[in-house]
């Protein structure tokens, strides 16, 4: 059987702006040391993510 | 609320044969350009869809993502790391280069770039892989051209991106 992993990421707050399917999205990242930060038009943004891996077959529609 | 996500609740929600988690990460890039798809709601988290995982052996997944396995990636995101920078490089036995791109959180939530890159120049990889920090003089893009990227993790669950011909600006030395 063939199997996908759909992989959704989570970075909070940066998805804000991404409300349409296939909407491009651009984020600046600060890199001070240790301390990472997000930029983009929203603002300063944590750069800690997770994902959401959903596993499904070739023609599940997990991304829809 | 992350902590909050039912796992069993989404798979029923999505109809996936299998959910799970990967994370906490930190990414360790300067700059991310990523096209999205439908924002979804999981237990009250907001997230927009960002790529597919081709996987021949689901089951190589059960805890974690597959170890010094190189997996394609289909995704038109690039990613750059700004010149002056310290990448943290892996090496395949094929001669393939990868560039790290984020560390896994899950062990130590306080864990800082600085230390991973001791951590694996310290570390014991598989026979003829190796591991190396570079300072970078001009920004590194990685953008693969085909839509498809290639990935690999190591044994602490950091992710690597494949850089050369077709995948990067150019490739680290």
């Amino acid at each position: 059987m063939k199997v996908k992993i759909l992989s959704i990421v989570i970075i909070p707050l940066m998805f804000i702006s991404c409300n349409n399917d296939t909407k491009s999205t651009s984020s600046s990242f600060l890199n001070d040391g240790n301390k990472t930060t997000i930029v983009n038009s929203d603002g300063l943004l944590d750069t800690r993510y997770i994902e959401i891996l959903l596993v499904g077959k070739e023609n599940d529609k997990l991304s829809a | 609320m992350v902590r909050k996500l039912n796992l069993d609740v989404i798979k029923k929600e999505t109809g996936a044969l299998k959910v799970l988690i990967n994370g906490p990460r930190q990414w360790i890039i300067d700059k991310s350009n990523s096209p999205v798809g439908v924002v979804r709601e999981f237990n009250g988290l907001k997230a927009a869809w960002l790529g597919k995982l081709e996987l021949d052996n689901p089951n190589s997944f059960k805890s974690g993502l597959p170890e010094y396995t190189v997996m394609k990636v289909e995704r038109k995101t690039s990613i750059t790391f700004k010149k002056g920078t310290d990448i943290f490089i892996l090496t395949t036995p094929k001669g393939e280069t990868f560039a790290m791109k984020s560390f896994s959180l899950e062990t130590n939530p306080h864990l800082t770039r600085k230390q991973v890159g001791e951590m694996m120049m310290n570390s014991n990889l598989p026979k003829n892989w190796s591991f190396k920090i570079i300072n970078i003089s001009e920004d590194l893009i990685l953008k693969p051209l085909s839509g498809v990227a290639k990935v690999v993790t190591d044994s602490k669950q950091n992710v690597y991106d494949l850089v050369g011909p077709g995948y990067s600006n150019f490739t680290p030395q």
